[in-house]
């Protein structure tokens, strides 16, 4: 059972953890990122499915699997307008013309590294990640070994040609959950 | 005794900062978890020093920066956010926060940063 001080730490964690992330979003757009108030639930393995299912359906999603001690998903997902957008941006930044798919998986790639380096400094946990796969197939992601499951969301706002919105959705394992817990309880010690 | 009020959505960071505060030799004063609370707070205590979070329910920690130094001019605001962009930084800077600490960090550099700031 995870009590309210429980998932107000693993809030907090998150929040660092994509701070991170918007920042890295941050320096590479060349824009200021700002970031909603991250959302943390506890909900049934059905609901993440339905939740997951409705981002990848209006959403270019990228996918990675924790690895080493913490193990789970995050994934981002570019609204359509905001992918154009974002990617417009890169090339003229950086002057090139590559395909989109590259450029959000580069991005993936950067934010999530970002989100994982702000988590292992903060709780002390060796974590790292799979390079980022664009989602094709829900079923990819879906494979639950629980039927509850703890959801993190935080909605990025790269203010670009007014604000656009990207999202950061992370779904650690059951017991990479007890061991950041179990980190961020030491903090306190 | 210096007094400080500490401003941050999660409860894990309030114990966290008050841990390293209490520590040091530091009073806490009051703990909000929104930025309605902390100017409540703010109105019934003085303290010497508020770290800030940014990123938190309704209010964002710019505007309740803001609205601190309508109400006391020349308090000492240390922003403690994991929103680390420099064009972050510098507005709260510019608003009149006193210096800015970016999370995840080592418990004592808020203390160093409060000495800082007061000069102790």
């Amino acid at each position: 059972m995870i009590t309210p001080e429980q998932i107000d730490a693993i809030r907090e964690a998150i929040n660092i953890s994509a701070g991170q992330g918007a920042s890295a979003l941050s320096s590479l757009l060349g824009c200021r990122v700002n970031m909603e108030f991250p959302e943390v639930k506890i909900i049934p393995t059905h609901e993440a499915k339905e939740i997951l299912g409705k981002e990848t359906e209006r959403f270019a999603s990228f996918f990675s699997n924790f690895e080493n001690s913490f193990k789970g998903l995050i994934l981002a997902a570019f609204g359509e307008e905001e992918k154009e957008k974002i990617v417009r941006l890169i090339g003229e930044k950086y002057e090139i013309s590559i395909d989109e798919e590259s450029i959000l998986g580069e991005i993936s790639n950067i934010i999530f590294g970002a989100f994982v380096g702000g988590l292992a400094e903060f709780a002390g946990i060796s974590v790292s990640f799979t390079p980022p796969k664009k989602l094709e197939n829900l079923s990819e992601i879906s494979n639950f070994e629980d039927s509850f499951v703890i959801l993190g969301e935080v909605v990025l706002l790269p203010e670009i040609d007014g604000k656009i919105t990207s999202k950061i959705i992370t779904i650690p394992s059951r017991d990479s959950i007890a061991l950041l817990l179990d980190k961020l309880r030491k903090l306190l010690e | 005794m210096v007094k400080v009020l500490i401003v941050d959505d999660a409860k894990f960071m309030r114990t966290l900062i008050r841990k390293a505060l209490e520590e040091a030799g530091f009073e806490v004063v009051g703990e909000a978890e929104n930025g309605d609370q902390a100017i409540e707070i703010l109105k019934n205590t003085d303290p010497d020093v508020v770290t800030l979070d940014i990123v938190m329910p309704d209010k964002n920690g710019i505007e309740v920066l803001r609205e601190m130094l309508k109400i006391k001019p020349n308090l000492n605001v240390i922003i403690v956010s994991a929103m680390g962009q420099t064009d972050i930084i510098t507005e709260a800077l510019s608003v009149g926060a006193k210096d800015y600490v970016i999370k995840p960090f080592q418990p004592q550099v808020v203390v160093d940063v409060i000495k800082r700031v007061l000069g102790i």
